[in-house]
């Protein structure tokens, strides 16, 4: 078996612009991978850290969270709160032995469609590089 | 009429549980009148053989305290639990793992190195390590097995009750026993704390949820009549189950969280870390740096009790090579 | 300005002096007098004119030794002066408060005194510090000329102006970045002396309201590209190469050249190139088409042609020319002579003081130079400059070139993704006059069908708290942006969330501590569903 696999990416795209710069960038036919799966919230400021840790438990080997570019969150201050949640998620992820570019931060406007396809791209190749997460089921005893 | 059968085992524990039991100070006499200890490893000789031989069942109340971190340990649990009627599981350490879950941020061989080889206070110039056979001239010589892993009670037997704390305070010790001597145990599976966090007994005013900065809890000297959290200490309450009667908070000091998460909430220091870092106040890329560096160690300060029950569990084990063997 | 001299005077008096000679009016008419007490004073006169140097001479003569002030004009200062040189008088002892005549005394007098009318005063005062004889006391009229924005420059306005001949409301207005009185740089009051309804405010400030509203229209416009961002054309270096919008204001008959088509120098040109798609379809500058430049380019041959005849070259890429009698107009255009030549114009240069533009002819394929008179760019349309703080301040999403987004492209072209606010114009994208009309009037429409309603439907995505759960840590108070959670009143013990405030952004459920919060139809439950299902192989 080679060391390619295909990574598992969970997106968590605020519903305003993340999600509509994603939907851009499917009409816009734009070409990029589909390890993202994205789940939408209306807002960033709706990614509870639980659904991370979540997201890692079962096994997914990266996660993207995307909400609107400081200053433009449509519920004004949503993003802010992401954007102090993340950084401490990633410091804690990191004690727990996980790569801190697994959890990734990304402000994505709803007209940057091509920028979502880049980012997605990106990611991936990225998660590709550092390997799959490999629990093992939550480490059993042993 | 037989009097009802009480048994208490101390698993990976401080044996503060043990003494909160014994803190009950005179009324452990009511407790020894109206019923038959079986099984104390601190305090009676009795041994493994006396539980072997038990009836299934035949014990009424287990009080289990401490983690299960090594193959002792989870045999025992399993022996009490079907030699017990009801499983307690006692203290913080055997309802979510409790300090000696923290040790899943490590694993069997880093410990046994710092412990065995590491340590400036040994002397093992031949690095021997525990083993879990080892024979020597009379015969085979065992060690329980050391888990990588350290889980709470409930991962590894079915357990009715939970009573957290660590220790658990004696009101609700005395509690628990009362309500078994009278028949009246709540139904299977509670909790016996507060369904609300500490926040709803703490007697502290609380004006607003804006902090600036975070200190440790001996760099300033909190007001006693204010809120930590908003003072800047980490005080984990909101997000800890209440019933404890504030002891730490009385204390002037920042609640730890041994009563666990409360109900509903599936990862502790999730729900803390997201409670404490949505209300800093900070937009701007140098104060968020700001927050990094307070916050010297999320892991330890979010999951201090609660780690074995947590999303993750423990560190992430050395990712294998795929395909290698 | 009676009272102003009448002070005077009455101050001299009380100063000590023995009288003050000036005209009183008496039986119908004004005559000379000397007035000796205050109360006198009252009766002094300044108009019609009388001549008083005369009777200063006569009494200064009969009195030497009293001390003496009159009030005097202009011309008596003059007359004074005359009769100095010759030797008749001697001016000294003599405290003069000098009046300045009225226009309409000025022109029956055919007077040659200062004023102040004129548009090409300065405001230098050197005439008021000059006047040793102090006859320069009041101005009537504002002094300070500065260039006209409206006309892009091309022409001045006063300190006191109306901004163009079409404003409404249709008053004047001070400008508080000129205006020498609301810059405290003098106590100018030329403006309030002659308004006769007494209307000018200097003390008028800005005042901030808040009103509460049901729905906003963003009609805000836009501004044109800045000609110097594309060096190679050389606006501002070399006179008579123009921008589109300063070419407007030289047809326009109430602009600076009243309608004639002039070079810097006051010619007519005899040619003229105008180059389409500057800071328009260029990958270096802006990349979309501004959508009107191309008819209002040929709108500007035309009135070229008509106004002045010359040879008019049009450099262009493409023409678009879509809209109703568009293509007709273009081929009229094109029949009255101007030479329409495919290829955008590369550089303009100056050679022997004569403009030359060069460009390619893709026609003939070869490259061209272009010696004319006026060159005129056609700048494209963008974003206002201020686009990104209105809309922060409206919450509404810009897109990529900076015009604000519309909800849907083809769908909702005037809506913006926040409810209630709608946009319309040329503020979210490029468009002509008949475009904007349609535009806003749909968003003005919209607007007025959800106020009309007398319902607002909203969503039903809110948050609730539990308030078995709920422990009152008040974590989640802060965190709302619209302040939609507040204590449940006296008790105190839990939290609540006010249904219609809340707009369903979730930030309070994802940081509340004790899971007492739930999003509506976005529960934790569901998106913890959502991620197992997405991650189950």
């Amino acid at each position: 078996m080679s060391r390619y696999f295909e990574p598992r990416i969970v997106g968590f795209l605020c519903n305003w612009c993340a999600y509509s710069g994603a939907d851009l960038a499917g009409t816009s036919r734009l070409q990029y991978p589909t390890n993202v799966d994205i789940i939408r919230v209306m807002c960033s400021g709706r990614v509870d850290p639980t659904f991370v840790l979540k997201a890692f438990q079962l096994g997914a080997d990266g996660v993207l969270i995307c909400g609107c570019h400081p200053g433009d969150c449509h519920y004004s201050e949503g993003n802010y709160k992401t954007a102090r949640r993340v950084p401490i998620l990633i410091k804690l992820l990191e004690q727990f032995g996980i790569e801190p570019q697994r959890l990734r931060l990304e402000w994505v406007s709803a007209s940057e469609g091509d920028r979502f396809a880049v980012l997605v791209n990106e990611m991936t190749e990225q998660i590709r590089e550092l390997g799959p997460f490999n629990r093992n089921g939550g480490g059993e005893n042993g | 009429m037989a009097k009802p059968k009480i048994a208490l085992y101390w698993a990976a524990s401080c044996g503060g549980c043990d003494v909160a039991v014994l803190d009950t100070n005179e009324k452990i006499l009511d407790i020894a009148s109206i019923a038959d200890i079986v099984f104390w490893p601190i305090a009676l000789d009795f041994k493994y053989h006396h539980l072997e031989a038990m009836e299934d069942g035949s014990i009424d109340l287990c009080l289990f305290n401490g983690a299960l971190r090594n193959s002792e340990q989870e045999k025992i649990a399993k022996l009490l639990r079907a030699k017990s009627k009801v499983m307690v599981a006692f203290g913080a350490c055997a309802c979510f793992g409790g300090i000696p879950a923290l040790a899943n941020f490590t694993n069997r061989d880093e410990i046994f190195e710092r412990a065995y080889i590491e340590a400036p206070s040994n002397d093992n110039a031949s690095g021997t390590l525990p083993q879990t056979l080892t024979k020597v001239n009379e015969g085979e010589l065992e060690l329980p097995e050391f888990f990588d892993t350290v889980s709470n009670l409930d991962q590894v037997v079915v357990v009715e009750y939970f009573m957290p704390g660590c220790p658990p305070p004696v009101d609700l010790i005395l509690k628990v026993v009362d309500a078994f001597a009278t028949g009246q145990l709540p139904p299977a599976g509670s909790v016996i704390a507060s369904d609300k966090t500490l926040c709803d007994e703490c007697d502290r005013t609380k004006e607003e949820k804006k902090i600036t900065r975070i200190y440790r809890p001996h760099e300033i000297i909190p007001d006693p009549k204010k809120c930590l959290l908003e003072q800047g200490i980490i005080c984990c309450g909101p997000a800890t189950r209440g019933g404890c009667g504030q002891r730490c908070i009385k204390a002037n000091m920042p609640c730890r969280g041994c009563f666990g998460p409360p109900l509903g909430v599936i990862d502790q220091g999730a729900k803390m870390l997201s409670a404490l870092t949505s209300t800093y106040e900070a937009k701007e890329e140098e104060e968020i740096a700001r927050l990094l560096t307070e916050l010297v160690d999320p892991a330890g300060t979010f999951y201090r009790f609660s780690m074995a029950k947590s999303l993750l569990r423990r560190k992430r084990p050395v990712p294998v090579e795929v395909g290698a063997k | 300005m009676n009272e102003f001299i009448i002070e005077r005077a009455s101050q001299l008096l009380k100063d000590g002096y023995d009288g003050i000679i000036g005209l009183r009016k008496r039986w119908g008419h004004v005559g000379p007098y000397l007035f000796t007490n205050i109360d006198e004073l009252k009766a002094l006169a300044l108009e019609p004119r009388y001549p008083l140097a005369a009777t200063v001479r006569l009494l200064q003569a009969k009195w030497p030794e009293k001390r003496l002030g009159a009030v005097l004009r202009g011309c008596d200062e003059r007359a004074l002066k005359r009769l100095e040189e010759r030797g008749i008088y001697r001016r000294d002892g003599l405290t003069a408060i000098g009046v300045v005549c009225s226009q309409e005394q000025a022109e029956e007098c055919n007077c040659e005194k200062p004023i102040y009318t004129t548009f090409d005063c300065t405001g230098c005062w050197k005439c008021i510090e000059k006047c040793e004889d102090e006859a320069i006391t009041r101005i009537n009229v504002c002094p300070i000329v500065v260039p006209n924005e409206f006309d892009q420059g091309l022409g001045k306005r006063k300190a006191i102006y109306i901004p163009f001949a079409q404003a409404v409301p249709l008053k004047y207005t001070l400008d508080p970045d000129h205006c020498l009185k609301l810059t405290n740089h003098f106590d100018c009051k030329g403006c309030a002396n002659v308004c006769e309804a007494k209307s000018v405010m200097y003390e008028d400030e800005a005042i901030e309201e808040t009103i509460e509203v049901g729905a906003i229209l963003i009609a805000t416009g836009h501004d044109f590209f800045h000609a110097p961002l594309l060096p190679q054309y050389n606006y501002g270096r070399f006179p008579n190469i123009i921008e589109s919008m300063e070419f407007e204001r030289l047809c326009s008959a109430s602009g600076p050249t009243g309608g004639k088509v002039l070079l810097a120098d006051g010619r007519v040109p005899e040619s003229v190139a105008i180059i389409h798609c500057v800071g328009s379809r260029d990958s270096h500058t802006n990349s979309y088409c501004s959508r009107v430049c191309c008819m209002h380019a040929m709108k500007q041959a035309h009135l070229v042609k008509e106004k002045t005849g010359a040879q008019v070259y049009e450099l262009y890429i493409d023409i678009r020319a879509s809209g109703k009698g568009y293509e007709e107009f273009y081929e009229r255009v094109q029949r009255e002579g101007v030479l329409f030549i495919r290829g955008r114009g590369a550089e303009v240069v100056m050679q022997g003081g004569q403009l030359m533009v060069k460009a390619e002819d893709t026609g003939l394929g070869r490259p061209i130079t272009l010696s004319v008179d006026l060159v005129i760019l056609s700048t494209g349309m963008t974003p206002r400059r201020d686009s990104e703080m209105v809309a922060r301040t409206f919450h509404i999403t810009r897109d990529r070139h900076g015009f604000f987004m519309e909800s849907h492209p083809k769908l909702r072209p005037f809506h913006s993704n926040t409810d209630g606010l709608f946009l319309g114009g040329t503020c979210q994208a490029p468009r002509d006059i008949p475009d904007t009309v349609a535009h806003a009037n749909a968003a003005a429409a919209e607007a007025l069908s959800l106020l009309s309603r007398g319902k607002v439907t909203i969503e039903p995505l809110v948050a609730e708290i539990d308030p078995e759960r709920c422990s009152a840590c008040l974590v989640c108070i802060p965190l709302c942006p619209y302040q939609a959670i507040s204590l449940n009143g006296k008790e105190a013990n839990v939290t609540e969330v006010n249904e219609v405030l809340c707009k369903g952004c979730g930030a309070c459920v994802a940081a509340c501590p004790t899971g007492a919060i739930t999003a509506k139809h976005f529960t934790d439950q569901q998106i913890l569903a959502q991620i197992e299902g997405v991650l189950a192989t």
